[in-house]
């Protein structure tokens, strides 16, 4: 109400800076947008369209040149039509897109990241309880509930942007010969590591006010709040913050009332461990969570 | 015309008869007619039962033996080479079979990959696996008389018990699926009514998951004289009701396609309302002895077939060891047997607007 009123009579203190918020799948992105989006002065959507799934996996195989152009008719409308706040949104495959976002907007970015393991789990859990379309080359059986497979036997493969987005090895690549007999949760690692890589380099090249990393491992409310007066919101509140977290926002139980089965990495035999380390290791590293 | 190629009576009609009427008429006039046709053949019945996953697994396998035996397969990686080749490239738009039909953007050719899996689910799966990988469509039917399906046994349909995962695995991979009809191999050589066996196994793969909209009819006119997908209403030739197989009357347009949700034959046949006994006998007698690999079959199916021609541009079809038939509808240019980098060279060099039909049998890429 407070934001709608200010917004109608357009008195909102706002920076016009945008901000994105980024991170690789299951996350914690969409948590910490539904937190900031209850900002007095700002919004922050969720996974507006177009969100550039398909550009993004190009990039990140190497086969997009320049971009300039398909990032401003993607994203230059959205920030147009939303003159009278911050305007935020998170979006995944945006992490690819840094440089040309930060040319465009001179935006902030929020890069949430989250330890590697508690990621792969969630994203099998996911995958199992309510899409059923997580790396659907796998050969893997998974156990699907009737959400999951009525979700996947509707989308075919040429509709599903979201798994296409997800980076494959690229041929000369160590994994690429082998991908095919993977399993899921080496697919998600592969996933997770890729990802986080690519942003991590790509936001060492920009100026370091125009980022916040963010670790969702055990996320934080005092951190949720600095970000959000990072990015230049205004009256997120502690108890608020706090409550929502507590909800557990976009978790599996959130969305569907089930708890994945896929096991707690405390509970990874060595084998399993092993195969997760191999492939995304030296990324558990720089982030700090090995 | 002899009897059984005139019109159905049932399109005779009166233009002053209410329509109401018309249609009760219509309906009594196909259940008798079903009915009269259908008599003397044994009802389709199929259970659940028979093989699991490893011992179909090892079925597959033998096949991939066999045609390396016979030195016509190939390693997966060409299956893999054709794929990337139009896969998110601008000149091409690769779409499932189903939407064959669907308006062309300027300066694009369409591409559809159509697999028969005729004998080899293993690497069927494998292909959808990999355009999963890639993200790319592809359309594959599923042969309910192939031996990885199922089995006769006392006249009962015993389907495989690794159907069920492998259906689901192709389910999963988001491709499209359909059915390998084959309904004539029932009527044949067994007396059993295939046009029940058609609508009962579309049905059990819909009950999996599978969202079947389309049939490709299995083999061709030549092995017992008529076309599988002459078992759908208005597909024969010439609007023929049956034919002459081993002494048997054999019926056909007795399926509709629209009620059984089907909207597609992926032939896109377009039927000749001219049907020749003469020019039938000589059609389907022409059998060489290299089959399909001769080119003056390939000729007479493709080119000069008097039954039907396709609906689109271009059939291009992976027939041995780095050899495709292509045959473009367009110009009557046939090519056999050309490398698979002639066959992609000649794609890329035609003007676009073309819509290309890609056969493959698996079993061809699963050395």
């Amino acid at each position: 109400m407070k934001k709608a009123f200010g917004r109608f009579f357009g008195k909102i203190r706002h920076s016009n800076r945008p901000y994105f918020v980024i991170g690789c799948h299951r996350s914690g992105t969409t948590s910490i947008a539904r937190i900031f989006d209850e900002a007095e002065n700002g919004v922050c959507y969720v996974e507006p369209v177009p969100n550039l799934n398909c550009e993004a996996r190009e990039r990140m195989d190497g086969q997009l040149g320049e971009a300039t152009g398909i990032v401003q008719a993607a994203i230059e409308p959205r920030i147009s039509a939303c003159d009278t706040t911050v305007y935020g949104e998170k979006n995944a495959p945006l992490g690819m897109f840094t440089k040309e976002l930060l040319q465009l907007c001179d935006c902030r970015f929020i890069f949430v990241v989250r330890d590697g393991r508690d990621v792969v789990r969630s994203l099998i859990n996911w995958h199992e309880g309510l899409f059923g379309s997580i790396y659907r080359e796998c050969k893997e059986t998974s156990n699907l509930t009737e959400q999951a497979k009525a979700a996947v036997a509707n989308l075919p493969v040429e509709l599903d942007y979201s798994d296409y987005f997800r980076p494959r090895p690229l041929p000369g690549e160590p994994l690429f010969e082998q991908w095919e007999n993977l399993s899921r949760m080496e697919m998600c690692a592969f996933f997770w590591s890729r990802y986080n890589d690519y942003v991590l380099d790509a936001l060492s090249g920009l100026p370091d006010e125009c980022y916040r990393i963010v670790d969702y491992s055990i996320p934080s409310p005092v951190e949720i709040m600095e970000a959000a007066r990072f990015v230049g919101l205004e009256g997120v509140e502690a108890t608020k913050v706090r409550s929502m977290l507590d909800k557990k926002i976009n978790s599996l139980k959130d969305r569907t009332g089930f708890i994945g089965g896929y096991p707690h990495w405390h509970d990874w035999d060595d084998e399993q461990m092993g195969k997760f380390m191999t492939i995304a290791g030296s990324t558990m590293k720089r982030l700090g969570y090995v | 015309m002899s009897e059984e190629h005139r019109g159905d009576p049932a399109t005779l009609s009166n233009p002053n008869e209410l329509p109401l009427l018309r249609l009760f008429r219509d309906r009594l006039y196909r259940n008798i007619k079903k009915r009269f046709l259908l008599r003397g053949f044994r009802p389709y019945r199929a259970v659940n039962g028979g093989y699991d996953r490893a011992a179909i697994d090892a079925v597959c396998a033998q096949v991939s033996e066999s045609l390396s035996g016979l030195g016509l397969n190939n390693p997966f990686s060409l299956y893999q080479q054709v794929v990337d080749f139009f896969a998110h490239r601008n000149r091409y738009i690769v779409r499932p079979l189903r939407d064959l039909k669907e308006p062309l953007p300027p300066h694009y050719a369409s591409v559809c990959f159509r697999h028969d899996l005729d004998g080899d689910i293993v690497t069927g799966i494998r292909a959808a696996c990999y355009l999963a990988r890639q993200g790319v469509p592809g359309s594959f039917y599923v042969l309910h008389t192939s031996g990885y399906y199922g089995y006769l046994d006392n006249g009962t349909f015993v389907r495989n018990v690794a159907m069920e995962s492998y259906i689901a695995d192709l389910v999963a991979t988001g491709c499209e699926i359909g059915l390998h009809t084959d309904p004539l191999y029932l009527f044949c050589k067994h007396d059993i009514n295939g046009c029940s066996a058609v609508k009962e196994e579309i049905a059990w793969l819909r009950s999996l998951d599978a969202n079947v909209c389309g049939s490709v009819a299995h083999n061709s006119a030549h092995l017992f004289g008529a076309e599988n997908f002459e078992i759908f209403r208005g597909r024969s030739w010439g609007g023929r009701h049956g034919f002459e197989c081993d002494g048997k009357r054999v019926p056909l347009q007795i399926i509709d396609e629209k009620s059984l949700g089907l909207r597609y034959e992926g032939n896109y046949p377009i039927q000749s309302d001219d049907f020749d006994t003469e020019v039938a006998a000589e059609f389907l007698s022409f059998l060489p002895d290299d089959g399909i690999r001769s080119p003056a079959w390939q000729k007479n199916y493709f080119m000069e077939n008097p039954m039907f021609r396709r609906g689109y541009d271009m059939d291009i079809w992976l027939l041995g060891t780095d050899a495709w038939m292509v045959a473009d509808y367009r110009t009557g240019k046939m090519m056999w047997p050309v490398t698979t980098e002639t066959m992609l060279g000649y794609l890329d060099e035609e003007e676009p607007g073309y819509r290309a039909v890609i056969s493959i049998h698996p079993e061809y890429v699963s050395k």
